[in-house]
């Protein structure tokens, strides 16, 4: 059968497939971004409140222009590479802290598989088996522009923070990899779709399996601020201590990829979590009528805005821990705890008969 | 299709790995060694072996290879003395094992049927090929799925995986008693 040009409607498939991909690929990576500059106004702004001030509200309504000047700003700022520095690593180093960090969301489904107009529609850029494993092996390669920038910069605070930095997402990789798991037993899926599906179609999220599913919940949350180098387990960027840890010696651009970076990993860690413990789309019904699925992605991105609150709630609210208790907490702590709740979920899920979580209600 | 992403990839891998050899310092060896890492990642794929995929990028180049970089690093050998004054007498077997290597890889080459097959890469299901010795048993739809190499892995290898893990263990064991401090006995 023809289809347009002389090629058969199978090519035509294809070619249509890898220009969707393209289009949403360049919808995310753009959407993320954007999220990431008022991520900056919002935080500055509740932060102000939360401290009895206003924070920013001069430039536009409300300041709502002020990420815009701030881009404006580093964008024309001087881009400095010490002269003792490393200049290709130096340059390498941002872009491997941001590259993992943007194409992390591709296997994030943000809603239901829909039709809209007749046309399938899917709210996600690739439905992979591994899905939850890509994640994870994306999010270690990461790890690579913080020790990079480290040694790169050829200074002692920067390496040091570099230093502190890997060590720490290494470390709470493992607790977080073991909460994680406890949600893959309880699915017995590596897809992050069918994840997502099972909660919906079961009516509950696997935070709510009590008491193992909210255990790991709570320690995939800690250990995801820990991985983001957030407060109050920013060790690595412990001005008082370290300068600015590892991007101490970074300016201009260069720098705001390392602070994009981060905020981008805080919105796939909070849409990690959201997939893992908290339903995706879920109370919407997968197989709802068309309208009531389109409020899905909707319903995916309020729990994201959650926890990107909590993430600066936690920042106004708590001290910063010294760097052995952080990595005490990490190990002797989270871990343990993360292995125990992992083997009992895995006892429960192989031995109870009937297919229904015992705790449950 | 298959076959212009394979060959892209083989010359990038190629060329990191001889960039990983010929390096004079060694963060550029083990960076170009991860690019290579990441290479095979993609040949994985193109066998339709998704989770070896991504347990390669997973574990060589997010785990093991950043703690290469952080000996580099802490070891600060980044610029390590020229290498005739230190390892000079090594060079005689650096011959020998390159020599030995190459025919292997020459044994393994010829051996396997990939001259015979119409796709230019070997088939993870063919066991003659360098993919199959690995991965015998499982098929190439399979192979890319968690639940065969898991089966696989605790049915067909379980005494080796199971020796490999008290492998693991003992090395563990044996560096946290090597870094641990002597305490003074009363």
């Amino acid at each position: 059968m023809d289809g347009l040009f002389g090629l058969d409607v199978a090519t035509w498939d294809i070619i249509l497939a890898v220009i969707t991909a393209l289009i949403k690929a360049f919808v995310i990576v753009n959407g993320l971004l954007l999220a990431f500059a008022y991520m900056t106004l919002t935080e500055r702004k509740v932060l102000g409140r939360m401290q009895a001030r206003f924070g920013p509200n001069r430039v536009g309504p409300f300041g709502l222009l002020q990420p815009i000047a701030d881009g404006i700003k580093l964008a024309f700022k001087e881009d400095v590479t010490p002269r003792q520095a490393n200049f290709w690593v130096h340059m390498l180093a941002p872009m491997m802290a941001l590259i993992p960090a943007l194409i992390i969301f591709a296997v994030i489904p943000l809603g239901p598989e829909m039709r809209i107009l007749g046309q399938p529609w899917t709210w996600y850029v690739a439905k992979i088996n591994v899905g939850y494993l890509y994640a994870t092996a994306i999010a270690s390669v990461g790890v690579y522009g913080l020790v990079l920038a480290g040694w790169a910069s050829n200074s002692k605070y920067a390496l040091l923070g570099g230093l502190r930095a890997s060590a720490q997402v290494i470390s709470y990789e493992l607790a977080q990899g073991l909460a994680a798991m406890t949600a893959l037993v309880l699915a017995g899926s590596l897809n992050l779709y069918e994840i997502v599906n099972q909660q919906v179609s079961s009516g509950l999220p696997y935070a709510l399996y009590l008491p193992f599913g909210l255990i790991a919940f709570v320690i995939y949350v800690i250990a995801g601020v820990a991985e983001t180098n957030r407060s109050p387990f920013d060790m690595a960027e412990a001005e008082g201590e370290l300068g600015a840890g590892f991007h101490t010696e970074y300016s201009g651009f260069k720098w705001s990829m390392f602070f994009m970076a981060e905020y981008v990993n805080m919105i796939n860690i909070s849409a990690l979590a959201t997939v893992l413990f908290l339903g995706g789309w879920w109370p919407i019904p997968t197989d709802a009528p068309g309208l009531i699925q389109g409020l899905g992605p909707i319903v995916f991105l309020i729990k994201i805005g959650a926890f990107m609150f909590m993430f600066i709630w936690l920042r106004a609210t708590f001290p910063r821990l010294r760097f052995d208790r952080l990595m005490a907490l990490g190990w002797k702590v989270l871990l343990p705890i993360a292995l125990v709740n992992l083997l009992l979920t895995s006892a429960v899920v192989a031995l109870w008969p009937l297919g229904v979580w015992p705790f449950a209600q | 299709m298959e076959f212009v992403v394979f060959a892209v990839f083989a010359a990038i891998s190629v060329t990191a790995a001889l960039f990983m050899v010929l390096q004079r310092n060694a963060m550029y060896s083990a960076l170009f060694l991860v690019l290579n890492f990441f290479c095979f990642a993609v040949f994985f794929i193109l066998l339709g072996a998704y989770f070896l995929a991504v347990v390669q990028v997973a574990v060589y180049a997010g785990a093991i290879m950043v703690l290469m970089l952080f000996v580099i690093m802490l070891l600060n050998v980044a610029y390590p003395e020229p290498p005739d004054k230190v390892l000079g007498f090594l060079r005689p077997f650096g011959v020998v094992t390159a020599v030995v290597f190459a025919a292997v890889l020459a044994g393994v080459g010829f051996g396997s049927k990939m001259g015979e097959n119409a796709s230019i890469l070997p088939r993870i299901s063919d066991p003659t090929s360098g993919a199959g010795i690995i991965l015998k048993g499982v098929g190439a739809a399979e192979a890319g799925h968690v639940q065969e190499v898991a089966a696989t892995l605790f049915s067909r290898y379980l005494f080796p995986f199971e020796v490999t893990s008290v492998l693991l263990l003992a090395a563990i064991l044996g560096a946290s008693v090597l870094v641990r401090k002597r305490t003074e006995h009363a």
